[in-house]
């Protein structure tokens, strides 16, 4: 088995049962094949980074899934199918894990949000604050040099291509 | 010329890498920490300007390009909301 953190994004414009009943179905098709979701998270709507599909929000669900490879596989091939999913990602967290321990350990609070997390260093986000400052200096200085440089706006544009 | 000295100062005091430092984690889901490694136009800071060491770069570089995947963040900010 293997671990994995799958991120979703549903269209915004979805009503409550509709969520509800895609999140079940995907639920469903991880455990029909032997798959377990440790944890699901709804991060809820939020503004996407850019537009996709002409949405300019999404419905982010984040999974904690062990499951085999080909568990994943057909999971991607669903959101694929799935119109109401608009965009996806999954990542490989550690490949091999044995479920009973992390059946145990699900027992402790579940993964934290994004923000959460954030905010729950304290002592370390202090000192990272501090170190901010120092940067940010850096940040228009590296900005003026680069503007100039019309090379590598060539090489970000084939980037973007890709 | 003591102020020149104190000008190079400035440019040499952060050689060290803050994840190293800081024993911080680098993760895709955690774009307000990553939002940092980037320049106002969603660009990925080099590291001999942010400082990193070419591990932490790399493990940045992978995060910071998960996170626009899924559109935690912006490959460019040209792309009008």
């Amino acid at each position: 088995m293997r671990r994995y953190e799958v991120i979703y994004v549903l269209r915004p414009d979805l009503a409550e049962e509709e969520i509800e009943s895609l999140s079940a179905r995907f639920g469903k098709l991880i455990a029909d094949q032997g798959g377990k979701v440790l944890v699901e998270d709804r991060w809820g709507l939020r503004t996407l980074a850019y537009m996709v599909r002409k949405f300019r929000k999404g419905y982010y669900i984040f999974l904690d899934v062990a499951a085999k490879p080909s568990v994943v596989e057909e999971l991607e091939r669903n959101f694929k199918m799935v119109e109401q999913v608009i965009r996806f990602i999954s990542v490989l967290k550690d490949k091999d894990v044995d479920l009973e321990a992390l059946e145990k350990e699900i027992q402790k609070p579940a993964a934290p949000k994004s923000n959460e997390e954030h905010a729950g260093e304290g002592e370390g986000s202090g000192r990272r604050s501090s170190g901010r400052d120092g940067e940010d200096e850096d940040d228009e200085d590296s900005h003026s040099r680069r503007g100039s440089g019309g090379r590598n706006r060539a090489a970000d544009t084939t980037r973007e291509g890709d | 010329m003591s102020a020149m000295k104190r000008k190079k100062r400035v440019f040499q005091r952060r050689k060290v890498c803050r994840f190293c430092a800081d024993n911080l984690s680098i993760d895709y889901k955690d774009f307000q920490t990553l939002r940092n490694f980037t320049t106002e136009r969603g660009k990925i800071i080099p590291k001999r300007i942010s400082g990193n060491c070419a591990k932490h770069q790399r493990e940045l570089t992978r995060a910071i390009k998960r996170s626009r995947a899924i559109a935690l963040m912006p490959f460019t900010t040209s792309t009008a909301l």
